[in-house]
Formats: C-alpha cells, sequence, structure tokens
C-alpha cells in the first residue's frame, strides 16, 4: 500500500517536473538567436521568401508563442515530439536510436564507479594510514580534480598513440562486420575508455566516501556487539558495518545520475560515441530545436525515474525509512 | 569454584602523548549463580576491565599485566580465533546504551540467530524457534512479530531485553552487564533488574554487574568491588561493604544514595556529594589516587599507595587510615 502510494505520489511530481522542464527549455530555444526557418531553408539549398514561409507555416513556426507551446506540449505527453529539421526523422526513432548506447555508457561508468569506489573505500578503511588508505586518497584527489575531457584526451593520446591497445573511437567497429558474440566483445572494448573516463571521478568520490563513512561505521557500538557475538572480524566489516556505510553511496550516486548523464554529452563527444550526448551537440550546432528539446525531455525523464529508482533501493537496504513517508 | 577468575589485572593505553595505565592491578573471582557488582564513579575503569574480560578492548588499549581465567582456563593468551568462539558463547556482554548497541539495518531475530549461527549446529528451523524462546523469555509477548522488528522500531527498554536475549542465546557462564540500565528510565530499569534476577536463577548464570548506583548493588548483588581511578579501593562481600563501608570513598559513595543511610532519617539528613572529581590517570603519582578528595588524607597518602588489606575474611581495602566500622 505504503509503496503504491509513494510511487504514485513521485509520478505525479514527476510529470509536474517534466512539464516544467519542457517549458522552460522551449521557451529558452524560443529566445535563443537564430531562426529555425533559416536553417532548414539553407540546408535545402537557398532561402526565398516563400519557401520560408512555407517551412514557417509546415512546422508551426508561425503561429504565436503560446500556442506553440501549448501544441508542443500536447504532443509531448502523446509521445510525438516532432520531427528533426536536421536529419528528418521523427525525434522519438532518432532518440531511441540512440539511448542504447548511451545507457550503456552511463550504467557502465555508474557500475564501476559505485563498486569500484566501495571496494577502494573498503580496503582503505581497513587501515586508514596505511599504503592501500593513501593510495585511494592519492587516486581519489587526482580522478576528482582532473576535468572529464582532460581525462578523455589523456586516455586517448596514451592508448590511441603511445600504447594502442584500447579503441579511441566509436561504439564498435565498422569494418570488423562482427557479429553476436565477438560483436559483444567489440563494443565492451570499445566501451573501456569512455565509461572509464565518465566514471573516474565518481569512483574518486565514491572511494573518499565510502573510506569515511566505514571508519565512522566502524566505531559505532552495534559492531562492538558483533564482536561481542564472536563474529569474525570479516563479518564484522562486511555484514555489520559495510551495509550501514553503503547508505550515504547511494544516495549520492542516486543524486549525481543528472550530472553523469551531463558528463556523458562530454564523453560521447570526446570518444565519438553515438549516443544521445552526441546527437544533442550536433543537433544544437544544427539549430535542430526539435532534437535538442526532445533529448532535453529525455535525460530529465531519466534523471526523475534514478531518483525513484534510488529511493527504492533505499527503503530496501535502510530498513528505517521504510515505516515513514 | 569460581567461575571467572581476574588476577592482578593491568591495562595499559598507549598514544602518542604518552602512556596510561587504565586498569591497575585489579583481582577478583566470581561463583556460578552469584552477582558481582562493580562500582566506581565515571572513568573509573569499569567499562575497561568488562572490555578487557572480553578481549575487546577499543584500539591502543591492551592487557599489559595479569591473567583472566574462565572455568580455569587462561583467556589472556588464547589466540582470538579460541577467543572468538568464547565471546558470545561462554561468556557475553551487554552494554549501556540499548539504542544504538543493535544493528539497526537487520532485524532483531536476525540479530539474535547470529549468535545461534555463530556458535550452535542448529539447523534453520530449530534456529527460529530458538529465537522466539528465547524472546519470549526476555518477557517480550508476541514473539513471532517482535523477531521481524527492527531495532528502530522498539523502545529502549525492549532492545536492552533483546540485547539480553542475544546475550544469553548460549547459555553463557558468564554475563557482563556494563550499565546496562542507564540510559532507561526508572520503572524500566527495575524490570530489567528483575528479569536479570530471575534469568540467574534459571540459569546460574554468573553476574558482572557494572553500575555507580549503590541501590543498584544492594538489591542486585552478592559481591562488589569499588574501583576509583583505575584501582581498587574495596572488595568484599555487598552486606559488609554496604553496612561496614571501610574505604573513605566507599562511605562517599553510600552516602550519596539517600535510603541507603541506615537508620537516618532522609529528611535530616542531607544527601552528601564527594567533593572534586576523579583525576586525570596521567597525573596521578605515587600516592593515594583519592587523596586530593580525602578527609583522611594525610602526608603518608601522597607518598604511597596503599595495599590492599584484609578488615576482616573477605573483605579488603586499600587505604592506610581505614576505620573499622
Ligand atoms: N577508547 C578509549 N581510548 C582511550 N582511553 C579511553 C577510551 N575509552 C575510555 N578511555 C579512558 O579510560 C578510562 C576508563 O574508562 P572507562 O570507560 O573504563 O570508565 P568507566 O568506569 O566505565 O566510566 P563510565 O561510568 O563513564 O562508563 C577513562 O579515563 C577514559 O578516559
Ligand atoms: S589512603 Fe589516605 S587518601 Fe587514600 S583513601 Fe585512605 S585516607 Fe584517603
Ligand atoms: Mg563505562
Amino acid at each position: 500500500m505504503g509503496l503504491i502510494w509513494l510511487i504514485g505520489k513521485r509520478l505525479l511530481y514527476a510529470v509536474a517536473l517534466i512539464t516544467a522542464v519542457l517549458v522552460l527549455n522551449f521557451s529558452l530555444l524560443h529566445l535563443a538567436p537564430g531562426d529555425p526557418a533559416d536553417v532548414i531553408a539553407g540546408e535545402m539549398g537557398g532561402a526565398t521568401a516563400e519557401l520560408l514561409a512555407e517551412i514557417r507555416a509546415l512546422y508551426g513556426l508561425d503561429k504565436p508563442f503560446l500556442v506553440q507551446l501549448g501544441l508542443y506540449l500536447q504532443r509531448a505527453y502523446q509521445g510525438d515530439l516532432g520531427m528533426s529539421f536536421y536529419y528528418n526523422l521523427p525525434v522519438v526513432d532518432l532518440i531511441l536510436q540512440r539511448l542504447p548506447a548511451t545507457m550503456l555508457l552511463v550504467f557502465t561508468a555508474l557500475s564501476f564507479a559505485t563498486v569500484g569506489g566501495t571496494v577502494l573505500g573498503v580496503l582503505a578503511a581497513r587501515k586508514p594510514g596505511g599504503f592501500t588508505s593513501s593510495m585511494v586518497t592519492l587516486l581519489s584527489l587526482v580522478g576528482y580534480a582532473a576535468p572529464i575531457f582532460w581525462t578523455g584526451l589523456m586516455l586517448i593520446i596514451l592508448f590511441g598513440v603511445v600504447i594502442p591497445i584500447f579503441p579511441i573511437s566509436g561504439l564498435y567497429n565498422v569494418a570488423k562486420m562482427a557479429t553476436g558474440l565477438s560483436r559483444a566483445v567489440d563494443i565492451a572494448h570499445h566501451l573501456v575508455l569512455p565509461s572509464f573516463t565518465l566514471g573516474v571521478v565518481y569512483l574518486a568520490l565514491y572511494s573518499r566516501l565510502t573510506r569515511a563513512s566505514m571508519l565512522e561505521v566502524m566505531q559505532a557500538d552495534y559492531v562492538r556487539t558483533a564482536r561481542a557475538k564472536g563474529a569474525r572480524e570479516r563479518t564484522v566489516y562486511l555484514r555489520h558495518a559495510l551495509r550501514n556505510a553503503i547508505l550515504p553511496v547511494v544516495t549520492m550516486a542516486g543524486l549525481q545520475f543528472g550530472s553523469l548523464i551531463s558528463g556523458a554529452v562530454l564523453v560521447e563527444t570526446v570518444f565519438n560515441w553515438p549516443g544521445l550526448g552526441t546527437l544533442v551537440f550536433e543537433s544544437v550546432i544544427a539549430r535542430d530545436y526539435p532534437t535538442v528539446l526532445g533529448v532535453l525531455f529525455f535525460s530529465a525523464t531519466l534523471v526523475i525515474a534514478a531518483n525513484l529508482v534510488t529511493d527504492l533501493v533505499y527503503r530496501m537496504i535502510d530498513p528505517r525509512i521504510r515505516l515513514q513517508d | 569454584m569460581s567461575v571467572l577468575k581476574v588476577d592482578h589485572l593491568c591495562v595499559d593505553y598507549r598514544s602518542r602523548a604518552g602512556h596510561i595505565r587504565l586498569v591497575d592491578d585489579i583481582s577478583f573471582d566470581i561463583q556460578p549463580n552469584k552477582t558481582l557488582a562493580i562500582v566506581g564513579e565515571s572513568g573509573c575503569g569499569k567499562s575497561m576491565t568488562a572490555l578487557a574480560m572480553m578481549r575487546l578492548l577499543p584500539d591502543g588499549a591492551t592487557i599489559t599485566k595479569g591473567v583472566i581465567t574462565l572455568e580455569g582456563d587462561s583467556l589472556t593468551d588464547l589466540p582470538e580465533a579460541q577467543m572468538r568462539d568464547i565471546r558470545g558463547a561462554s561468556m557475553s556482554m551487554i552494554f549501556q546504551e540499548p539504542m544504538t548497541s543493535l544493528n539497526p539495518v537487520f532485524s532483531v531475530g536476525e540479530q539474535i540467530a547470529e549468535v545461534l549461527r555463530l556458535h550452535t549446529d542448529l539447523d534453520k528451523q530449530q534456529i527460529r524457534e530458538k529465537v522466539q524462546a528465547l524472546i519470549r523469555s526476555v518477557g517480550i509477548s508476541d514473539a513471532g512479530q517482535r523477531s521481524s522488528a527492527y531495532p528502530h522500531e522498539l523502545s529502549g527498554g525492549m532492545r536492552q531485553r533483546i540485547m539480553i536475549a542475544m546475550a544469553l542465546a548460549c547459555s553463557p557462564k558468564v554475563l557482563i552487564a556494563d550499565e546496562p540500565t542507564t540510559a532507561l528510565d526508572v520503572t524500566v530499569q527495575a524490570q530489567i533488574f528483575s528479569l536479570l534476577r530471575d534469568l540467574q536463577a534459571r540459569t546460574s548464570t554468573a553476574i558482572v554487574l557494572i553500575t555507580h548506583d549503590m541501590g543498584v548493588v544492594a538489591e542486585m548483588a552478592d559481591d562488589i568491588i569499588v574501583m576509583y581511578a583505575g584501582r581498587l579501593a574495596e572488595r568484599g562481600s555487598v552486606e559488609t561493604v554496604l553496612s561496614r563501608p571501610a574505604h573513605p570513598y566507599t562511605r562517599g559513595l553510600i552516602d550519596c544514595v539517600p535510603h541507603l543511610q541506615l537508620g537516618s532519617n532522609i529528611s535530616h539528613k542531607s544527601v552528601t556529594e564527594i567533593p572534586g572529581v576523579v583525576p586525570a590517570l596521567e597525573t596521578i603519582g605515587a600516592g593515594c589516587p583519592f587523596a586530593s578528595r580525602c578527609g583522611l588524607s594525610e602526608e603518608r597518602c601522597e607518598a604511597a599507595m596503599p595495599e590492599l588489606s584484609e578488615v576482616r575474611p573477605s573483605h579488603q581495602v586499600a587505604c592506610w587510615n581505614y576505620q573499622e566500622t
């Protein structure tokens, strides 16, 4: 009962939030200088006054702003995000084409960051001030301070030029025409550098967070209780302490899903990864407003969905949250 | 035949700042089915003595001298793996803070079951039954439902009952209760103590009860040791020590409890507090640590620590000027 109610409430919030996102984005793009009709006409090879008027009528650009906005919202909620000026395809189709690549990148980076960060943090907390701990602190400082594009470019130079063991561009090797398993391997191989680049900042963050959280939790009274029961040190550490120490990491990972997606735009551009990031980049340059809006709409939805999932996961691991709300 | 013997126990704490003795030459022993009270003001080393018996001293604190034997076997030089088999099984401990001593992310039934899994060969079904029986035995009704509750869903008194159930799960020879009711209100305190008495009558467990409440001592304990600044001040049967205290510190503690001033009317005689505070352990010199607060202090008190001397059979005191009453 409580859970359904919670999800229902969240969905309601989500619709309101997404509407706000759409209105805001639509208005901003409308205010931006430049007339999409010019661009479209340019693509077609020349702009006469009649052609411009025709294009405006076709895309509804001649209607008043509020009418355009209203129409857009109405269609968006029916799953129609309009036609792309530039690709001449329905925006929804375009997005669905590119979505899997982005999801693959984002979730690989997220798993790498959370799992890797937790493992490193736990190791570092074992002996605060020890070798592992210092290495993790150093790594997390470097990882956290380095901007994504810099990490990306350095990795490209290192693994693309100096020791060329990882592909530095694209999702798979077109020339190979691989299928089945070897295609999966090929994609995984291409995934290494982009997901590492995207994930390493978060890896750094989560390893520090886990370390601090573990050190705190190890002082807790219930850890002493677990020892007094006769539990092994490993059980105390991984069962009693980690389960509590992981809570802030889950919260953080959920909250940062949005920034992970915006990071993906950069990474995709650097590594020429055919996902939503490159799509939005290309369509901004081309002033392809429907596509830009569509991608923004989609990422907002993803972020909101991620927050809901975080909430549910948190409830699963922290019984104290279950009864509230 | 004593079940637990502590012989000349010393616990030292080493830090960068130096080296202090938290527990200095404490000896006592306990018989089955008896309760020994350890009494003293805050910071006197009561918890350190208890944790030393469990070999669960905090980082930096170690047993530097003395022997602890459980049923004739020395615990002090037992390998850690064997010590784990003793913790929670032959010797268990409950703590001062029931609010934080249970792990918030596991149900209380699960936390009791863990002890049984660690120390017995019972199968799942047997463990479930035993957990419910234990929960019932500490006076909690509808054990089935309560066992799936999480700590935050229970009151402090309930949690302490769960801690007791957990501590008694494997019928320990010795139960150490470190101020088990300090965090609870008065009616709940009385319930917990009567529960402990009932359980002792059924199981013959020896109880080490740490407290700074002489009223509790009178009600619960058979024998008492009074600690001051890590050292033994007085030791004997409760009957003797409470009615004929020999050490000025013990007398001070007794005077803090109004209804223990036998033969005097509370309204006529005001409750007296011992003036001053326990000195910082690093400032204690060669003399009697109580000298700075003692009305009977004289020159030799500052010069040398009084040896433990026999006031009468099984009643010892460490004071140059002890008074036979
Ligand atoms: N983790 C620790 N590390 C170092 N010293 C400690 C630690 N915990 C306590 N001490 C010191 O050890 C001494 C004895 O403390 P202990 O906890 O045994 O006192 P206590 O008699 O149990 O007091 P209370 O009634 O407050 O529980 C105190 O001087 C205290 O400052
Ligand atoms: S030895 Fe001296 S200072 Fe210490 S308690 Fe006895 S009389 Fe007081
Ligand atoms: Mg204590």
